[in-house]
Formats: structure tokens, C-alpha cells, sequence
């Protein structure tokens, strides 16, 4: 569990979960703070998410899944914010910004 | 109407893999293009018998030989190359060069190569960061899907994307058009027959095709004849003559014919009769649709004698060779024929020897590839000079020499530009080059020159060109 909050973590409010990331969302990564990011997600009861990749400078195909599948999950769009160049222009070329607003 | 779901799906897992991408450096890139190398290059063998039987075409020894092109030699050529951000920087003009991915490719394979061809376009496009989607012929589907399979594996044991490489095949002809169409489809690279090169160019995605050839090969009389009869076999026997490149027709100088025609026959070549052209002419050509034969592509010329009742035919025969009086539509085995079939003409004269080549080359091969064999370099100039071929092989076999990096110093490739003529962008032999967005950082560097120029000069009427020339280039 420690491990995995150095990875990620979650600020809450009645309207919003905003799940913060850190480091490298690489395969490895995703797969260590998959179980912790699907329970958090199983609390939702219906307010927007929120992702904060302020500290992210890296993302690779599976952490893209984690946010088509909170685009799905969520009230309203997903909202992605302090995001990396680097990082914003994958998450454009994924074609993100149909299921994502991204700030 | 929407999008098949098999289209968005795929293509929505090559955006997802070309976005990744643009975050890998060279050294992420070239360790990934290492190991689909080696992966490649290890299963060779067992790829090339796949090929050759699910196929039918070939030969599976010469099919592994073009694996190791595909592979070893690719390799060898595009290792070096810079192909991710900053690859050139010149203080003097002022102009960096940044190397970009194009986004998803769609390869489509050729029922000819189809092993090899997956490997090198599998290469180059990971070489570029460019997500590749291969669609194989459908006569090959399962050695492209092993070929995909063994180096998408190792591709991500590097850390590859997931869905850098894709293989599409379940997909309907109406899918696969939808697919060409797309608007998130960066470019298709269209390696195989007239109908699926057009149908490139025609889906509004830019493409990279390739056209038909129909390869003269002039023996000019200062060649070293036992040499060049021998590259000529060598050439036209490799897979069964399934190479586009490979010589279609030789034209030779009727001053040494005696001797080439020895050489030929020593060689075990088969020289046919007139009886025996016409019986070849029914299974080779499909007179209707003025193209070879498919089911003669690739067969050995034992088979080719069954199937067109060759009974007399020499059951260790080398080459069939048909002796023509002209080259037209009326004459089937002056068109291209992907088999061990040759064309054979004698001309009294340079002059008649290289018209007879230009008659060949235009007869359904403009654009492609042109061979002589030669000792006369001014001969050999005059002789490129007049032909539309976008390589013009010297005193090499033709299939091998085309593909390049075996004979000659050409980048090595299964996909041969044939320009206009052809009705393609280019004659290169396509490479990792030809897959990237090359972008120029522009700093000022202001031309003085044009500060020599009064105004009041371009805008005087009276005042022509020489005056404003001489002013701009004025040295003070």
C-alpha cells in the first residue's frame, strides 16, 4: 500500500475525485496502482473525476485505459489538468479530447 | 453511416500507439528495432517454408534468402540513421532538422513476398515511430499474422506500445476501404498488385505504391557473356521468378547471340517452339484482362510445362525462353510474367538493340527497372538515358539487384517506387527515410542581396530583368 501511494493519490470533495499520479505512468507502474485506482473508482457515487498529472512526464498505453475508463465511469467529462507538454500532445494524438477536457 | 467497430477499434489502438511513441528517444527506438531484427532473422526458416506453402510460390530457400534481406540487410542499412528529434543542425544556413512520426500505417502485403515484406515494412516503421497495421493478401494471411506475431512479441519485451504492430484480416473488402479512408490513417504503403495500388491512391490517405515492371535486360556485345548468363539464371530462377524486378525479356546484340545463345543452352534454358509458345501463351496470359496468369506466378518450370501440356519440355530445364519477332498484346510473353519464362530478342544495331528495351519498358513496366549487361560505360549512360526505370542494373541479376544492398549500394527494400510513369511519388527504392515528417526549425539568416534591389526599380515597368538581376547580385 505504501508503494502505491507514492504512485498515487486522491484528494476528494462531495463534487469531485481527483486522482493525483506521479512519476512515470509506464506499464509497470499502472499495473502496481491498478487495484488502488479501481477501488477508489467503486466510491465514486456519481461526482466528476478529476485527473492531476502535474508530477507525470511519461504515459504509456495502459495508462490511457485508466482514463478511458474513468471517462466512462464519471459525471460529466473527465478533466485532466496541470498536464506536460510531452504528455499533452499524446494525450491529442490519442484522440482524447473527445472524451477528456483537457486543462 | 458509422465506422465498422473492427476499423475504430483498430485505429483507435494505432492512435493510442503513435501517441505513446512520440515520447520514445533513438536509443528506446533502436533497441525495439534490434530485437524485431533479431526475431525476425532467427525464425527465417520456419517463416520462408510458412510463405512458401501457404503460398504455393517460390521456393522456400529462396524465400529465406529474402528474409534475411528483409531482415539482416534492412537492419544494416537503417540502424545508423537518426530518426527521432534533432537529426540535423547547420549553424551556416541557420536550418535543424526534426525528425517526426507520420501516425498508423497500413502495409499491405503482396501475395508474393509476403514474409519478407512484413519484416521490412515492420522494420522501417518502428524505426520511424509510426504504429504499422498489416494487412496481408489473403492467400497469405497466416505466415504475415506468424510474421506479426514473432515480432510484435519481441517488440514489446523492448517496451514497444502496446499495438505498434497490428495485423488486419478479418476485415471485409468494404472494411478494408473504410480503413484506407480514414481520416486518422497517416499513410498506406501499398506493395502489391494494379487494383490494391490504385485503390490506395484512390482513398484520399496519402500512399507510397509501387507499379508493375517488365524488365528488358540488354547484352551489350563488349559484356563478359558466361557472366552475364550466369546473373541472368541467377536472377530469373531466384523464387521462381516471383520478383517484380526480375528480367522479362533479354535483347541482345546480335553479334555475340551465338555465343549467348551456347551459354543459355549449357545452362540447361529451354528454348521453346513456335508450337509451344502458342501452348504457353494459353495458361501464362489471361487474354481478357491483358495480364499475366496468377496461377502461373511463382511455378516451377516443370509445373508450368504440365499445366500448359509441355510434354517435350526437359525435366531438369532451368528457363523457358520464347523467341519474339515484336513486344505487344499480341505477343503475351513480351508482357510481364512472374515465372521462369523469358523473352528473347536479337537486334542488328544499338539503335534497334535499346528500342526494342524502350518497347519492352513501356509495354506495362514504365517507371520500374531496366538491366544491361556491359564493359561500355558511354553505352551504358546512352543506354539509361532512354530508358523510364527508375533503376537501371548494371551487370547485376535483376531481382536482387533491384531489392538492393547485395549488388549495388541502393538502400535495401521490398517496396520499388516506380514515379509517374508508373503512377507513383517516387522511383526510390522506399526506406525508414521515406516515413518521417521532417521539420525545420528556420533561423533568420536575412538575404542582403535582396536589399541591393531599389524598390523603386521592381516597381518601374520600363526597367527589365537585367538591370534588377545585376543589382542583386552586385558585390559591395
Amino acid at each position: 500500500m505504501e508503494q502505491e501511494e507514492r504512485l498515487i493519490g486522491f484528494r476528494e470533495s462531495d463534487e469531485e475525485l481527483t486522482c493525483v499520479f506521479f512519476n512515470r505512468m509506464d506499464t509497470l507502474t499502472t499495473a502496481k496502482i491498478d487495484t488502488a485506482f479501481r477501488e477508489k473508482l467503486a466510491t465514486l457515487a456519481g461526482r466528476k473525476i478529476v485527473f492531476d498529472l502535474e508530477k507525470v512526464d511519461y504515459v504509456a498505453s495502459s495508462f490511457l485505459r485508466f482514463c478511458v475508463i474513468a471517462s466512462k465511469e464519471g459525471k460529466g467529462k473527465l478533466a485532466i489538468i496541470n498536464i506536460m507538454p510531452a504528455v499533452r500532445k499524446v494525450l491529442k494524438i490519442a484522440g482524447f479530447e473527445s472524451i477528456a477536457e483537457l486543462r | 453511416m458509422g465506422v465498422s467497430p473492427l476499423v475504430d477499434e483498430t485505429l483507435g489502438k494505432a492512435c493510442a500507439a503513435a501517441a505513446v511513441f512520440t515520447q520514445f528517444d533513438q536509443e528506446q527506438i533502436d533497441r525495439i528495432v534490434r530485437a524485431v531484427f533479431t526475431a525476425g532473422l532467427s525464425h527465417r526458416v520456419r517463416l520462408a517454408k510458412m510463405a512458401c506453402e501457404e503460398t504455393g510460390l517460390g521456393k522456400w530457400q529462396d524465400k529465406v534468402w529474402k528474409n534475411v534481406l528483409a531482415t539482416l540487410c534492412v537492419y544494416d542499412d537503417i540502424k545508423q540513421l537518426k530518426t527521432v528529434g534533432i537529426i540535423s543542425e547547420d549553424p551556416v544556413s541557420g536550418i535543424t532538422e526534426i525528425a517526426q512520426p507520420l501516425g498508423p500505417i497500413l502495409a499491405i502485403i503482396p501475395v508474393t513476398n509476403p514474409t519478407s515484406t512484413t519484416l521490412f515494412k515492420i522494420l522501417i516503421a518502428l524505426k520511424t515511430r509510426n504504429p504499422i497495421i498489416i494487412s496481408g493478401h489473403h492467400r497469405a494471411t497466416r505466415c504475415c499474422r506468424e510474421t506479426v506475431r514473432i515480432c510484435y512479441e519481441a517488440a514489446l519485451r523492448e517496451d514497444a506500445p502496446e499495438d505498434c504492430i497490428q495485423f488486419f484480416d478479418r476485415g471485409s473488402r468494404e472494411e478494408t476501404r473504410e480503413l484506407m479512408s480514414d481520416q486518422r490513417l497517416a499513410l498506406i504503403l501499398a506493395t502489391g498488385g494494379e487494383s490494391v495500388v490504385k485503390a490506395a491512391y484512390s482513398s484520399s490517405t496519402p500512399a507510397i505504391g509501387v507499379g508493375a515492371g517488365n524488365v528488358p535486360t540488354f547484352i551489350e556485345r563488349t559484356a563478359d557473356i558466361p557472366f552475364a548468363i550466369d546473373q541472368i539464371l541467377l536472377s530469373k530462377t531466384f523464387d521462381n521468378g516471383t520478383v517484380c524486378a526480375s528480367e522479362q525479356a533479354l535483347v541482345i546484340d546480335s553479334e555475340i547471340s551465338g555465343q549467348v545463345r551456347d551459354e543459355l543452352v549449357k545452362r540447361k534454358v529451354h528454348f521453346l517452339s513456335p508450337g509451344e509458345i502458342k501452348l504457353l501463351e494459353t495458361v501464362a496470359y489471361d487474354r481478357e484482362r491483358q495480364v499475366m496468369n496468377a496461377e502461373i506466378i511463382g511455378q516451377s518450370v516443370a509445373g508450368i510445362a504440365k499445366m500448359a501440356g509441355l510434354t517435350t519440355i526437359p525435366l531438369d530445364a532451368s528457363l523457358l525462353i520464347a523467341e519474339l519477332e515484336g513486344v505487344g498484346d499480341h505477343l503475351p510473353i513480351s508482357s510481364e510474367i512472374l515465372a521462369p519464362i523469358l523473352a528473347y530478342y536479337e537486334a542488328d544495331s544499338l539503335d534497334n538493340a535499346v528500342n526494342l528495351c524502350i518497347d519492352i519498358n513501356y509495354h506495362g513496366g514504365i517507371g520500374h527497372t531496366a538491366s544491361i549487361f556491359s564493359n561500355d560505360d558511354e553505352k551504358i549512360k546512352q543506354f539509361a538515358l532512354l530508358m523510364n526505370a527508375g533503376r537501371v542494373l548494371v551487370n547485376t541479376p535483376s531481382s536482387q539487384g533491384a531489392v538492393g544492398g547485395i549488388f549495388n549500394t541502393l538502400p535495401t527494400s521490398f517496396t520499388l517506387g516506380c514515379g509517374t510513369g508508373g503512377k507513383n511519388i517516387t522511383t526510390d527504392n522506399v526506406t525508414a527515410r521515406h516515413l518521417l515528417n521532417i521539420q525545420r526549425i528556420c533561423r533568420r539568416r536575412v538575404n542582403e542581396r535582396i536589399g541591393h534591389i531599389e524598390e523603386t526599380m521592381l516597381f518601374d515597368e520600363e526597367i527589365g530583368a537585367g538591370p534588377i538581376e545585376k543589382a542583386y547580385y552586385r558585390n559591395y
